[in-house]
């Protein structure tokens, strides 16, 4: 097992479909190894405990510890800065998926050498400023442009029909291809329905809905307002018409895999043009009641969470609710969507299941097995 | 969340590749995304590539920190 976890998910195939898949998490509550030491030493820890969201993770901290605290928020260059260092970590994500694992998923060679470039300047955009920023931004939206929408820029109206989408996307390039590749695969319409979609809050709205530092039951399996919920770029990108299109016609996973890429584009403005006005901000934060705080955080997976309470020094609690464990929760959007449909051969089987979980993005590696049950 | 345990380069392999070992456990990733990385060198390792690179200090400090948590990690409860 990795020790910094994973997902396995277990399928079963009868032949027809997948009666049922079973998850499990095995993903490390980090967030323990930060109650009992000094406030300043946590801080300090936790950029090094995370390796694909480190900036997220800390700048969440410092806001849910000032909130504790009292402090005055952050001055706008402080906010730029921490804005653009989110949206860097947010689009080497989305660009992750987008150029490495989808395309593989549908056995399209990997831009592997493109990739790499973005990586980089975006790990070096953070430090280096503005320009930096705005010069990467720029050219991430011209990616999105003429390589991941090209077919969606060349009629000012909305595709009649799920087959001129597929045509559209295929002008495209690889994920294009990948994602009229989904679409062709035929609907699947969960027979459970979908999970709720998670709305955008404020930290004051979360203080009030948390009432206190969540616990390690709610961290593992978090609720809103009673029941799971996904989060992610299809719940903050669910009124963009094509998106809504998708998921109207039986196509949740393709709208998923669309959601990422106006998300990735939103991330790209946002790298331009940090603080826009007319964007939700990305960084939140609320008191908690006495000495604690709370600060919500939107990253490429969906929504991050992270409440403490401190004692003089010391952090007394710490809970950090994470976009993974929302999509993942026993009876979230995984488990609603993972089991009872049909296929018409395992190997379509095994690659709608890739999909779902691809487009429900856990940040740990994950396995599909499928063992094989008698027909049903 | 995935978390940043930190991997020692062992070996260099064609193709921008090196063979890290992680408490053990060797295998083979990609250094595209890291500049100047040698041999003896942690970096922190994703589904098959490098992340980043860390100075020993800071590796060893990270590595002290996991080791500590073993046991709490290995009451991680599975959703």
């Amino acid at each position: 097992m990795n020790p910094a976890g994973g997902l396995l998910i277990e399928a079963a195939w009868d032949g027809r479909g997948v009666p049922s898949a079973r998850l499990l998490n095995s993903r490390p509550q980090a967030a323990k190894l930060l109650v009992g030491r000094r406030i300043d030493e946590a801080m300090a820890l936790i950029p090094a405990l995370f390796a694909l969201c480190g900036k997220a993770q800390a700048l969440t901290a410092q806001a849910a510890l000032s909130a504790a605290r009292a402090e005055p928020a952050a001055d706008e260059d402080a906010r730029s800065a921490a804005e653009r260092a989110i949206a860097a970590e947010a689009a080497q994500e989305h660009l992750w998926r987008l150029m490495l694992d989808w395309p593989a998923l549908f056995g399209i060679e990997p831009r592997r050498g493109r990739f790499a470039e973005l990586h980089r300047q975006l790990g070096r955009a953070a430090a280096n400023g503005a320009d930096s920023a705005r010069e990467v931004g720029g050219q991430i939206l011209d990616l999105v442009a003429a390589e991941l929408l090209a077919g969606f820029f060349t009629m000012a109206r909305e595709p009649f029909s799920l087959g001129e989408f597929a045509s559209r996307a295929r002008r495209g390039g690889s994920i294009g291809a990948a994602l009229g590749d989904l679409l062709e695969m035929g609907t699947h319409a969960p027979p459970h329905g979908m999970a709720a979609l998670l709305p955008w809050q404020s930290a004051a709205e979360w203080a009030a809905e948390l009432g206190r530092v969540p616990d390690e039951v709610f961290c593992s399996a978090p609720t809103w307002q009673g029941a799971p919920a996904e989060t992610g770029p299809l719940a903050r990108h669910r009124a963009s018409m094509l998106v809504r299109l998708l998921v109207e016609r039986g196509h949740p996973v393709a709208a998923r895999l669309f959601a990422a890429v106006v998300d990735l584009s939103d991330w790209a403005s946002r790298l331009r043009h940090p603080l826009a006005e007319d964007m939700p901000v990305v960084v939140d934060a609320a008191p908690l009641g006495e000495g604690a705080g709370v600060a919500c955080c939107e990253t490429a997976r969906g929504v991050l969470i992270h409440a403490l309470r401190v004692d003089g020094d010391t952090v007394a609690e710490y809970a950090i609710v994470a976009p993974t464990e929302w999509n993942f929760h026993p009876a979230g959007a995984f488990a609603l969507e993972g089991s009872g449909w049909q296929a018409p051969d395992l190997e379509t089987a095994r690659r709608h299941l890739n999909a779902l979980v691809l487009g429900l993005k856990p940040c740990v590696p994950f396995e599909v097995r499928f063992t094989e049950v008698g027909h049903a | 969340m995935c978390l940043a345990i930190p991997a020692r380069v062992v070996e260099f392999a064609a193709d921008d590749q090196a063979v890290v070992d992680l408490g053990g456990v060797r295998k083979q990733v990609s250094l595209a995304l890291v500049d100047g990385v040698e041999l003896g060198d942690y970096v922190i390792v994703h589904v098959g590539y490098a992340l980043s690179r860390l100075d020993p200090e800071e590796a060893e400090a990270t590595l002290a920190l996991f080791r500590e948590a073993g046991e709490l990690f290995g009451t991680a409860g599975t959703a």
